[in-house]
């Protein structure tokens, strides 16, 4: 395709000794430009598209647009437009030409051309798929269609884009077959892949199905993996944060936020995409903070957004990053210093911040009592949200989400002005929203896809390490046996080659259906398990409950029975005028009360316990006393033991540090961890007597302890330790040493990944013969 | 008349002093306490002749009642003390067991004390 344009930029020399330069664009056309304005931007207009008068070139009457400029001397970089950003020059497939870049050092004459304009975008596409011969850039301008239905707002189109993409997907795969492009480990279809997955996953979220969107993002991440391209897989990262937040699962948004913050740490500084990274990066661990109310630890990262430099979108950079630190300092309740920079962030127009500024503010107005002003400003967001859903969506984002986020706190603001009725009205909005965003059926396939990728993780780890403790041994064998046999094997299988793979072809096809079967069997059986291993430990603990019942309950009755004699007895007293001895039945009366009151309450507290264990995790982390928690979970699972076989037994031994207070942790989940921890150590002392060791005592220990940063909580038994063979294997799922039915073998990976999800560690140390210690440890 | 009481709740101890108050007033019965089966067995050794009747728990850390039970009725043959056996599980195989093993009685928790007193005061007096 020739240009329809011939562009001619001539730059006339100017005798400047201030090195500013007289430049004049030069545009020479036949038709067209006649009767349009055409633009110029770049890094001297600080990539203004908007139509600037400044930047508008004139008709100089012989088909041609001109304009001069005083510039620096310098690199510059610049693009034409038609008048705003959706007019900007483009190639020919589609794309978006390069910055032109030119540096200036005396005045020069540069004579470039421009394809087409954006605007034509979608004619000029279909005209190339009809063109396009080779499947190679027919899914090139597949997958352009797809990413402009889906990303430009202005033809945001779900439906077009989803098919689009899917064609490209599917061509994608077919090309893949037949030329092995992708085997050849070629990075560029990689990005292709990852790119077309990845337009599908957005289409996903922005139209609320995130557990589609997540499922689609793990696949990306496989293939980021491979590209081993650290921005890449940044990225891919992030978006998995994404959907977590949308889920409202910000632990997991906060370890999705950290891995990638680990990837960027090895990115190096000069790396045109660090400060991008940085931003994307910090972004989802201060929203991941802010939401599980960590404002200080939000605030250090919002702080290193500050003066990051490379920006293309500078206006867009500097909204979000006085909207993030605004947060922050709402969130800490500096209300003052919150609105200075929700100000700041107004000071640069941009539609995506500008909302989210304009709902910060409505908190922070709200926290300060400033009821109308909180109105005004949460009104002013929703009914972008409730009017704007299409551009939303080509955010990659849901209304729905924001919506649902701001309509409780309008009720909320209405009812602090005795407004019921429309504080009802709104309350019914964000229930309705929340009932089709977070429906328990989406958060089963989180758990399912969150479960089945931290399963893979492990596996990786685990493959890693073998290969690498092999490494050394192959070295060495290879070297050998290789010579010797080499020559054997190859006569020997030139020989048996055709006739093995006739045979091996089939046999291969039968294996490969049957574990395509087994494998939905295990996926079915596997989510069954999980659901078994919580009532097992459940079944674990009634036994206990029951005996911890009933041991306050004799104190309560028989407390409260003998006050009702002491008062009789108090009466006949006080009749006889016997008053000391009045005085001293009712300090007995009192004391006894104490005691009622007493085991009154360590009742509530198991039934309090048994109920939070039973419900599932409300995910809440919640200031929680660790000595208190654990210690019951060791009573419970000492005597839900002893009630199932009666000739159990074994010391307890308890060591806590008083100093540790509460700390914040989801205290069901960090229970099941406790007693998943007593249960197997009460098992392996149990085992270990009834095989009849000699002189041995059973002994379980518990023993709490605070360092600087952290917590320490550590279960040590006396039993016979664990086989250095199975060391590597015992946090993996499903896999268990005891006999068959006595446990699911989900316990300890459940458990390790509970307290991987608190930001935590789990740690073993085991000597055999002599027992085991497992060590949580948790950050303060 | 002695009567040793074995239960690793310390309140037990309060509970008792309370409900039995009166005949503790007037020297009719006098109980020792001994917060697990190890320190039931220590006391047994010192003072064997002392106590007539033991009153143990069941479930305890470390030495459960059973094991105490067990091992009472084989070390102090003559005279056999009376043992009594309280546990917060009513259920057979546990009742079964401490029968077997050679208790005297058998009581659940929450305590009836009334029933207690009339146990006791067939047995002792």
């Amino acid at each position: 395709m020739k240009s329809i344009f011939g562009l001619i930029i001539s730059v006339f020399l100017a005798m400047n000794l201030h090195a500013q330069i007289k430049v004049t664009f030069l545009l020479k056309e036949k038709t067209v430009i006649q009767h349009d304005s055409i633009f110029i931007t770049g890094n001297f207009a600080n990539w203004d598209s908007t139509a600037n008068n400044n930047y508008l070139m004139h008709a100089t009457g012989d088909h041609s647009k001109s304009i001069t400029l005083n510039l620096k001397a310098g690199p510059i970089k610049y693009k034409f437009h038609r008048g705003s950003w959706l007019s900007v020059e483009k190639q020919d497939d589609g794309d978006e030409v390069p910055d032109r870049i030119i540096s200036i050092k005396k005045d020069t004459t540069i004579t470039d051309s421009v394809e087409r304009w954006r605007d034509q975008m979608f004619l000029d596409k279909w005209y190339a798929l009809n063109k396009a011969k080779e499947d190679s850039n027919r899914l090139k301008v597949l997958a352009t269609i797809a990413y402009s239905y889906a990303f430009f707002t202005e033809y945001y189109n779900a439906d077009s884009a989803l098919y689009y993409a899917q064609t490209a997907l599917q061509l994608q795969q077919r090309i893949n077959a037949t030329d092995k492009q992708l085997s050849n480990n070629d990075s560029r279809s990689i990005y292709q892949f990852l790119s077309l997955k990845e337009v599908v996953a957005t289409l996903m979220h922005s139209l609320g199905n995130y557990p589609k969107s997540l499922e689609l993002r793990f696949e990306n991440l496989k293939i980021a993996e491979k590209a081993s391209d650290k921005s890449l897989l940044i990225q891919a990262i992030n978006n998995i944060a994404f959907d977590y937040r949308a889920m409202k699962d910000y632990q997991h948004e906060l370890v999705y936020g950290k891995f990638a913050d680990s990837i960027f740490h090895t990115l190096n500084p000069n790396d045109p995409s660090y400060s991008l990274n940085r931003w994307r990066v910090n972004n989802i661990i201060i929203n991941a903070f802010l939401n599980l109310h960590l404002p200080d630890s939000a605030l250090i990262y919002a702080n290193q957004l500050i003066n990051l430099k490379g920006f293309a979108f500078e206006q867009a950079y500097l909204a979000s990053c006085h909207q993030i630190l605004a947060d922050c300092y709402s969130a800490k309740g500096d209300n003052k210093t919150a609105l200075k920079f929700y100000r700041l962030s107004l000071a640069h127009p941009n539609d995506y911040w500008l909302t989210k500024t304009h709902f910060g503010m409505a908190k922070t107005f709200q926290n300060d009592g400033q009821i109308d002003s909180a109105l005004y400003y949460a009104k002013m967001a929703l009914t972008f949200y409730q009017t704007k859903k299409k551009t939303v969506q080509s955010w990659g984002e849901n209304s729905n989400y924001f919506i649902a986020e701001i309509s409780p706190i309008i009720a909320d603001l209405y009812k602090s002005n005795h407004q019921l009725d429309s504080a009802y009205k709104y309350l019914q909005l964000s229930v309705t929203l929340k009932d089709s965003l977070y429906n328990t059926d989406k958060i089963r396939q989180f758990q399912t896809l969150t479960f089945n990728e931290s399963s893979r993780r492990q596996q990786l780890e685990q493959q890693s390490k073998e290969a690498k403790q092999d490494y050394d041994n192959r070295v060495r064998m290879y070297g050998l046996i290789s010579i010797i046999t080499g020559i054997l094997v190859v006569v020997f299988l030139l020989y048996r080659n055709n006739q093995h793979k006739q045979k091996a072809y089939s046999l291969l096809q039968k294996q490969k259906k049957e574990l395509e079967t087994t494998l939905g069997e295990l996926k079915t059986t596997q989510k069954q398990l999980i659901q078994s291993e919580k009532m097992a430990s459940l079944g674990e603990l009634t036994a206990g409950i029951a005996h911890e019942i009933q041991n306050p309950l004799n104190f309560i009755n028989n407390f409260s029975e003998i006050n009702q004699e002491l008062l009789t007895e108090l009466n006949e007293e006080i009749d006889k005028g016997n008053y000391v001895e009045v005085k001293k039945i009712a300090k007995d009366v009192i004391d006894n009360e104490d005691k009622i009151n007493h085991h009154g309450k360590r009742a509530d507290g198991i039934v309090k316990g048994m109920l939070q264990h039973s419900r599932s995790s409300s995910g809440v982390k919640e200031p929680t006393d660790i000595n208190v928690l654990a210690e019951e979970y060791l009573r419970l699972s000492y005597h839900g033991l002893r009630a199932k076989d009666k000739s159990f037994n074994a010391k307890m031994e308890t060591n806590l540090d008083p100093s540790i207070g509460n700390i914040n942790v989801v205290p069901q989940d960090i229970g099941r961890v406790i007693l998943n921890l007593f249960t197997n150590a009460f098992y392996v002392v149990d085992e270990k007597k009834k095989k009849g060791a000699l002189n041995y005592d059973p002994t379980v220990s518990l023993t709490t302890k605070k360092t600087a940063n952290n917590i320490i909580i550590s279960v040590k038994d006396n039993g016979n330790g664990i086989a250095q063979k199975n060391l590597d294997k015992i946090f993996q799922p499903f896999f268990t040493t005891k006999p068959t039915g006595k446990g699911t073998g989900l316990g300890l990976s459940l458990s390790y990944d509970i307290v991987k999800a608190h930001g935590g560690e789990l740690k073993v140390e085991t000597k055999e013969g002599e027992g085991t210690e497992f060590i949580i440890i948790l950050p303060k | 008349m002695k009567i040793l009481v074995v239960d690793d709740e310390k309140d037990v101890q309060f509970l008792f002093q309370q409900r039995f108050r009166k005949e503790i007033k007037e020297g009719e019965i006098n109980f020792v306490f001994a917060f697990s089966g190890e320190e039931a067995l220590d006391y047994m050794k010192k003072n064997f002749h002392e106590a007539v009747l033991i009153l143990s728990d069941i479930n305890m850390p470390g030495m459960s009642g059973l094991e105490l039970l067990k091992q009472i009725k084989e070390k102090y043959a003559t005279p056999p003390p009376v043992v009594m056996m309280i546990t917060a599980y009513g259920d057979d195989a546990n009742f079964q067991e401490a029968m077997k093993l050679g208790a005297d009685d058998f009581l659940t928790k929450p305590v009836d004390f009334n029933s207690l007193k009339e146990k006791l005061k067939t047995r002792l007096l």
